[in-house]
């Protein structure tokens, strides 16, 4: 049988005609975020559901620290920023001020874990740990798969970087930042409703 | 589950719910009834299986629809009499629907033809060994002989009934062997399928046995649902062309997903194990191939 | 202001603003007891807003095709359905009347 692929060289800015018209990659990692929403979803109500059920200490009230917490989210809301701004600037193929935001947005994501690091063993060290209470198993679930999220992202986000550095990257192919960006906007997000239920309502 | 103390409330809503679903269901054994009604019947092994399937599914069914009463349920749940059902309706549904679909398209899949002579067998083994394996354990399950329990003692009764359904177990083990053993011989078997066997009239029978990658050489225009056929108002669909005349795009094809799903299992049983390095090395594959197929050439 | 199909850098940076300022005045909430009695109400209010400028500027639902919006939001209010119920299977109403 003879027939022939096509041979159109690796351009992946407009993608292949799609029956709705939007890009297949877009629609995959929206789906892929829907059921991220879900699987969050059931960690934050399982926080929910034995908060304030703990048979013994450390109680939330008693080891968790807001302004430190505070100051995570407010990194991880700033690199949210530094994320839009490297989307922008490949878009427009500015592509040193593109490698310059996604190296910031992988950086404030690294502060971030930094962060989460040392308020785990800080934890560790009062006495909050996996299987302490119900507390700890909770909590650490919660943001210990939120800050692998995290981990994931920031790994990704270097490999971009390094692509970037390698001239892999540029207006042509926008759409692998866009997604990237899709994902670590959601990690944000996750952040801000972790932060709101886990932290400030106890 | 209606012996884990939910509550009427909840009783009531799943005891509505399950007979509810029982309804579509028996709409759909008027389907298969009357897809077979009408036509010309030839006793295949394909066809056995499929008139197989919906008889014991009917009966796996009717002992289901005995689970949705909660009262009758106390006494089954938890007992062989569910056990009876499930293999019913999941042996003798699904996996002798499993058989029919098999022997039906193999020979578009390979192009090779499987021995109806040896499906024979397979299908009368397969029905009397699942029936003499599985009947017996509606009447042992009502007698009290629970699940999940390795060894039961003489008193209860049930001996004889597990006698029986241990030989028809046996025979079905035979009746399989009979089976991988004619889907092995295909591979020495000439390639002669055509593309029509059975005189089909959807669109896979359209295209050659085993089809091409790209399956179509055209998207097909069709007008009825039986596109092969001439029917009362439309006449079969055009032939398709032998030759794509315009280029066809297959994406290519790639190892790396398949081995990137497999360093996930390898994780696991590291961390079942409590053996790190196994984690490790199944997190590294992981790694490894999920970076081997981001940056793989796009085209094939 | 030019927001047609697109969001300018200018609005970026006024969107990371409004969020900053709500986080600080969910922080602020926190500590001020007058707050206390509407703290929870607020705080989810007050976050579902950060929640929602990320989701449609940062994330581009805004302007992107409806499909998306239909295809997070599914799964997202299935989330949310799901946990209120499981807070109600494990706490009664009378718990969530009451506050936690």
């Amino acid at each position: 049988m003879a027939y022939n692929t096509d041979t159109h060289a690796v351009a992946v800015a407009h993608g292949h005609a799609t029956f709705m018209g939007v890009d297949n990659r877009k629609m995959a990692f929206w789906a892929f975020i829907g059921s991220e929403c879900l699987l969050f979803g059931s960690l934050i109500a399982t926080y929910l559901v034995y908060k304030g059920r703990s048979l013994v200490g450390p109680y939330p009230h008693e080891i968790l620290n807001i302004p430190f917490t505070s100051f995570s989210t407010f990194d991880l809301l700033m690199s949210s920023l530094a994320m839009v701004l490297a989307l922008a600037a490949v878009q427009r193929g500015d592509m040193k001020k593109g490698k310059l935001w996604l190296l910031v947005t992988a950086l404030l994501g690294l502060v971030f874990l930094g962060g989460q690091f040392w308020e785990f063993s800080h934890f560790v060290h009062e006495g909050l740990g996996l299987t302490t209470n119900l507390f700890g198993s909770t909590f650490y679930v919660l943001t210990g798969t939120h800050g692998a999220h995290v981990t994931v992202g920031v790994i990704w986000l270097l490999t971009l970087w390094i692509q970037a550095l390698r001239g892999k990257l540029g207006p042509q192919n926008a759409v692998t930042v866009e997604i990237t960006g899709l994902y670590w906007h959601f990690v944000d997000v996750v952040w801000i409703v972790i932060f709101t239920v886990v932290y400030l309502i106890q | 589950m209606f012996s884990t103390g939910l509550g009427p409330i909840a009783d009531s809503v799943f005891a509505g719910t399950t007979m509810l679903i029982a309804i579509p269901t028996g709409v759909k054994i008027f389907n298969w009834i009357a897809t077979l009604w009408g036509g010309q019947i030839r006793f295949t092994t394909s066809l056995l299986f499929a008139v197989g399937f919906i008889a014991m599914f009917v009966i796996g069914g009717l002992s289901g629809v005995t689970h949705a009463s909660a009262p009758s349920d106390l006494q089954q749940t938890d007992t062989y009499y569910v056990v009876a059902h499930i293999h019913y309706v999941l042996f003798g549904g699904t996996i002798l629907g499993l058989f029919s679909g098999i022997y039906y398209w193999w020979p578009k899949m390979t192009g090779r033809f499987l021995s109806e002579g040896m499906g024979k067998v397979h299908f009368w083994l397969t029905l009397i060994g699942m029936n003499l394996a599985f009947f017996p354990m509606h009447f042992s399950g009502l007698l009290g002989m629970p699940r999940r329990i390795y060894t039961y003692p003489a008193e209860l009764g049930v001996t004889r009934f597990n006698q029986l359904s241990t030989i028809g177990a046996f025979i079905i083990g035979i009746a399989t062997l009979v089976f991988f053993w004619n889907l092995l011989r295909t591979r020495w078997r000439p390639s002669n399928a055509p593309a029509n066997p059975w005189g089909g009239a959807t669109l896979e029978w359209a295209i050659p046995s085993p089809p091409p990658v790209y399956n179509f050489t055209v998207i097909p225009t069709i007008a009825s649902r039986l596109p092969l056929w001439q029917t009362e108002r439309h006449g079969p669909m055009t032939p398709l062309p032998d030759r794509p005349p315009v280029p066809i795009h297959v994406p290519g094809g790639s190892w790396w997903p398949m081995i990137t799903a497999f360093g996930l299992p390898i994780i696991a049983i590291g961390a079942l194990a409590h053996l790190i390095p196994i984690v490790l090395a199944g997190a590294a594959v992981v790694i490894v191939g999920i970076y081997r197929w981001a940056f793989e050439p796009f085209e094939m | 202001m030019s927001e047609q199909a697109h969001a300018t850098t200018g609005t970026y940076l006024r969107i990371a603003a409004i969020l900053v300022m709500i986080t600080l005045i969910e922080v602020g909430i926190f500590y001020v007891p007058v707050f206390q009695s509407v703290l929870v109400p607020l705080l989810l209010v007050l976050s579902a807003v950060k929640f929602t400028l990320v989701v449609m500027f940062y994330m581009h639902l805004k302007f992107d095709n409806r499909f998306f919006t239909f295809l997070f939001g599914g799964p997202l209010l299935l989330a949310l359905v799901v946990v209120v119920s499981l807070l109600f299977i494990f706490y009664g109403a009378v718990r969530l009347r009451t506050g936690m």
